[in-house]
């Protein structure tokens, strides 16, 4: 029978400390900022060992294109520096009370909404993560670690082309926090002299993922940005992946994705043109 | 109609003043059921029933016991075995069928009746303790059929009882030009109050009393159950009522205090208990879900004529409050159209998924939410505006022997505000669509003519000319006790400030039924009013013996006693020589109403519903309040704006899906909940006119904002879309959903 408190909660200083706490306790729990366990733990038992990841200084740390992986979501909201999408992301989630505890590693390990992720596979994020075996830290991109999870998330990044532009909606009962029904993220910039777009989406219970058709189409109708919008929105429809519930059919959550596309698409379209 | 003017002749009625508890609340200050110290106590848990519908064949406390810590644990064979009711009713009623079907709940039970329902209780000097003991105590279960909707509990006979108002409508209706009808379920809601129920208890044998700390929202009601369960005199139990942080009737009820006090008592130790949120959704109480039917006749010109309301209500695994939330849903519809003969007759039907109980309007939201969407109906088959077809329904506002003569006037002013008549059908490219909606209600203040409505005060000068009223009412964190103050400031002539309020304690020689119906001011608040009345009699009787003054002529002014002539003396030192001789400056008094006191009550609002993603949204809203005399505008328009809220959240929002256990959310976040992001522009106008039987002419307001506004949304949604909502909440999906469906049968 499992407690709902952890036996010990262990704080290492930095990834040498880690490594060794993961060498002595190697089932220990790796705990972000706990919003989302710490809850489950009333229901489900706690485990007996917790590693604290935040303890570490170095994962508290951001610069302009990249943040640690313990950084709170406040504080992305707040950074001016980062791509509106990511701070549109992070400002969805929640209140202010978890969004000051809740942090990146943590959205994109756990299998809540995880809408930052979303909005970071839209920006072709990479993540650095800590290799307990070898010590040391190793980078990938997101999208490997959507599909392959587990792993110790130390850092996020992103890289921005130019005339970089993005987007990004959360459709739920209400306009801010609450039961969320689907995500959307958006990321338009110039590649190869040509206008590129990114299409990511996410939603309960759906691993966050990208939309290559609808991206293609997108790129490949040379009339105007708004039938562009228009037509990518229809591929997105059939293409993105959702899990229907009791609450919301399918065919709901494919028609609101369609909306979400189409609106994401035309908002940055009107940015273009202006 | 005014927002709100300052009467000249009045000093602190109808001054914004701040509420008294507002720094303690807002610094954290505030000491709540959770916060309270109580050295020594033991922790006690529950343990629950996973099953909707099972007897306790054995439990094995075994493991349980050797957890560290523990001090005992008992199961239903160890408790006493006294059945009543929750809600507090039918305690004087002899045993019978009747009462049994009413008084159904036991400490801890041998049969639970729902998924969450107690039937062993662990006790650890700690509560992780308890906690974890809790969990490792086993249960041999016998499962048991269970009836999980209510239509099957109608036709297997699990009936609670009926409530009916007769009438011989058929007449009328054969008259009528015009005759709708609709059907609408409403589903259950929890509470979700920030503070969950909690509760402590202590024996001290010395003076052989019990005493119990509770969230309740009725402490001298609480104290006569548990005395009842207990099986003590009355006078041996003291219930001492510490604010909850949110009540909205759910606190209207006994949980666990009985329990409590049983476990002091054997214990010979103080012990506490405060529920989990999981418990709150699974073992406290929820909105009761009610199916209406609901049929009107009218005339061509819109004259309302008759209504036959049927209603089936889910009242859960315990009777509670069902049978009077019915009674008081009929009552609603009465007084709202009082014009019109209504006949209602309501079923209260048991079945094994969590007990409804008092919620906000008492019935009324769901009974007016049904009956405004039937109005609207009949508005929009005979062509006319929905705003003019209630005011055909009012009395006129030049009828000046009707109280409600000056709401129709004032609803024409609000429509006026409001811009009603803007009102026409709008969409854009997106497909969003936009209109306005109205629904009115009458809510009436306290629960007259119930047998025990009542409320006795008491008010004391003290020694230093302040005053201290000792009043029965409670203050369920509305903003009650700072009204109170205001009341007895005004009267007695002195400043806000040097009025003490004690409430919420049985010892103090006063009596209330408690605080709900929106009763508080007009009940609690005229008991108030004419206890400080009787103490400034008693002052000025005491001034007039020791100085020869007329007593007529005497009055209470910037801290002296004066009169016409120009003689004074300083308020407190005359209190202060009086009180120094062995004179007694206080006065006690009882209000019990001799009528039902009505308060009216409009919402309009304005929507923009998406019809691609079938998003509603609330884009203006404004509540016409005719709640008498507004007695403290500042926390008035707080309640209206807090109503309006929990009236959207019931609307939009708050989904109640039960399981296949019966079980509703078990989270928050699963049922959703309105919050300070859910607020929308919303315009509050009060009447502002002096009513006959409130204290200065206050009526009550709790309960006024949430009653229409759920009707006066799904109104809009119906202009907006030509989608007529049945069921609630108007989610997305669901939205979406009825208008794909309309769009076919339209094609």
């Amino acid at each position: 029978m499992r407690g709902i408190y952890p036996q010990q909660i262990w704080q290492p200083h930095d990834f040498k400390d880690l490594a060794h706490l993961l060498r002595e306790r190697p089932t220990s729990f790796i705990l972000a900022g706990g919003t989302i366990a710490i809850p489950s733990w009333q229901e489900q038992g706690a485990p007996e060992d917790v590693i604290y990841l935040p303890a570490i200084p170095e994962l508290r740390t951001y610069g302009p294109h990249w943040c640690g992986a313990a950084v709170t979501l406040a504080e992305i909201a707040a950074n001016q520096e980062y791509p509106p999408a990511l701070r549109q992301a992070a400002r969805s989630i929640a209140g202010p009370g978890v969004r000051n505890l809740a942090t990146p590693g943590g959205n994109i390990s756990s299998r809540a909404d995880r809408c930052l992720a979303v909005a970071l596979l839209a920006l072709n994020a990479w993540v650095e993560y800590f290799d307990p075996h070898t010590a040391t830290l190793d980078r990938t991109t997101l999208e490997d670690v959507l599909l392959h999870p587990g792993r110790i998330i130390t850092r996020v990044g992103w890289t921005l082309p130019m005339k970089s532009r993005s987007h990004f909606t959360r459709f739920g009962l209400r306009g801010v926090s609450g039961t969320n029904l689907a995500t959307i993220a958006i990321h338009t910039y110039e590649e190869a002299n040509s206008l590129s777009c990114a299409i990511a989406v996410g939603g309960p219970g759906v691993r966050p993922h990208r939309l290559p058709r609808a991206e293609a189409t997108w790129k490949s109708i040379p009339y105007s940005l708004e039938e562009a919008a228009r037509a990518a929105s229809l591929v997105a429809m059939d293409e993105a992946q959702t899990r229907e519930t009791v609450l919301a059919p399918a065919q709901y959550l494919q028609q609101v994705i369609r909306a979400l596309v189409e609106r994401g698409l035309r908002t940055v379209a009107k940015e273009i043109e202006v | 109609m005014a927002n709100v003017q300052i009467d000249a002749n009045l000093r602190y009625i109808g001054v914004p003043v701040p509420r008294l508890d507002a720094s303690a609340k807002v610094t954290g200050r505030f000491r709540y059921m959770s916060d309270m110290m109580l050295p020594g106590a033991l922790w006690a848990v529950l343990v629950r029933s996973p099953h909707p519908h099972a007897r306790v064949l054995h439990i094995d406390f075994s493991q349980a016991l050797a957890y560290d810590n523990i001090v005992a644990a008992f199961g239903p064979e160890d408790v006493p075995d006294i059945q009543y009711n929750t809600a507090f009713m039918a305690i004087d009623i002899p045993l019978s069928a009747s009462r049994s079907v009413l008084a159904d709940k036991r400490l801890l039970a041998t049969v639970a009746q729902h998924v969450g329902d107690a039937v062993a209780v662990v006790v650890a000097s700690t509560k992780r303790a308890a906690i974890e003991a809790a969990r490792r105590v086993h249960i041999e279960w016998d499962i048991l059929p269970s009836i999980l909707d209510p239509e099957q509990a109608l036709s297997s006979g699990h009936i609670v009882g009926n409530t009916a108002h007769p009438a011989e409508v058929e007449e009328l209706f054969a008259q009528a030009d015009l005759v709708v009808t609709d059907a609408v379920s409403i589903p259950a809601l929890q509470h979700v109050c920030m503070e969950t129920h909690g509760c402590a208890a202590y024996f001290d044998a010395a003076s052989g009393r019990l005493t119990i700390w509770s969230n309740t929202q009725a402490p001298f009601l609480m104290r006569r159950l548990c005395a009842h369960i207990l099986g003590l005199s009355t006078s041996r139990v003291r219930i001492l009522k510490l604010d909850e942080g949110g009540g909205f009737g759910n606190k209207q009820e006994i949980y666990e205090e009985a329990l409590a006090g049983w476990l002091a008592l054997q214990l010979g130790r103080p012990v506490r208990l405060q529920l989990s949120r999981a418990e709150e959704f699974s073992a406290t109480r929820s909105r009761h879900a009610i199916h209406l039917n609901v049929r009107v006749g009218l005339r061509q010109d819109g004259y309302l004529l008759a209504s036959d309301t049927t209603a089936l209500l889910d009242a859960g695994a315990y009777a509670s409050h069902a049978l009077t939330v019915l009674a008081t849903l009929g009552a609603t519809i009465r007084h709202t159209y009082p014009f019109a003969l209504h006949r209602f007759h309501g079923t209260a039907v048991k079945t094994h998924t969590l007990p409804g109980g008092a919620y906000r309007g008492y019935g009324a939201p769901q009974g007016m939410f049904a009956f405004e969407r039937v109005m609207d109906i009949a508005a929009d088959r005979l062509h006319i505006d929905s705003l003019q077809l209630r005011l055909r329904n009012l009395p006129p506002a030049s009828d000046a022997t009707s109280e409600q003569s000056g709401f129709a006037h004032d609803l024409q002013k609000s429509a006026h505000i409001f811009g009603w008549q803007e009102r026409a059908r709008a969409s854009d490219p997106d497909g969003i669509v936009r209109a306005n909606g109205i629904a009115i209600a009458a809510v009436p203040s306290g629960t007259f003519p119930a047998r025990l409505e009542a409320s006795v005060a008491s008010v004391r000068w003290n020694e230093d000319g302040s005053a201290t009223l000792f009043t029965g009412t409670c203050d369920s964190s509305t903003g009650s006790t700072t009204a109170l103050a205001q009341i007895v400031a005004e009267e007695l002539g002195i400043p806000v400030e040097m009025v003490d309020i004690h409430e919420g304690d049985t010892d103090l020689g006063v009596l209330d039924m408690g605080s709900y119906a929106q009763r508080t001011i007009t009940i609690g608040g005229n008991a108030a009013y004419q206890a400080a009345k009787k103490a400034k009699e008693a002052l000025f009787d005491a001034v007039s013996a020791e100085y020869g003054k007329k007593h007529e002529d005497l009055r209470v002014q910037q801290g002296t006693i004066c009169d016409s002539t120009g003689w004074e003396i300083n308020l407190s030192t005359f209190c202060r020589q009086y009180t120094a001789r062995g004179g007694g400056l206080v006065a006690t008094a009882t209000y019990r109403p001799q009528a039902v006191t009505p308060a009216y009550s409009a919402c309009f609002v304005s929507v923009a519903v998406d019809t691609q993603t079938g998003k509603v949204q609330i884009e203006r809203c404004l509540l016409l309040a005719d709640c008498g005399r507004v007695l403290n505008p500042l926390s008035a328009t707080g309640q209206i704006i807090g109503g309006v809220i929990q009236g959207i959240e019931g609307t939009l929002i708050g989904l109640y899906f039960k399981d296949a256990r019966g079980m509703g959310p078990h989270t928050i976040r699963e049922q959703g909940l309105a919050s300070s992001l859910d607020t929308v522009p919303i315009t509050v106008l009060f009447s502002n006119t002096p009513h006959g039987n409130g204290p200065y002419g206050a009526k009550g307001l709790g309960e006024l904002a949430i009653v229409p506004t759920g009707a006066a949304i799904a109104n809009a949604v119906a202009q907006a879309t030509g989608v007529a909502p049945d069921r609630l909440p108007l989610r997305p999906a669901t939205m979406w959903l009825a208008l794909q469906k309309e769009q076919a049968e339209m094609s």
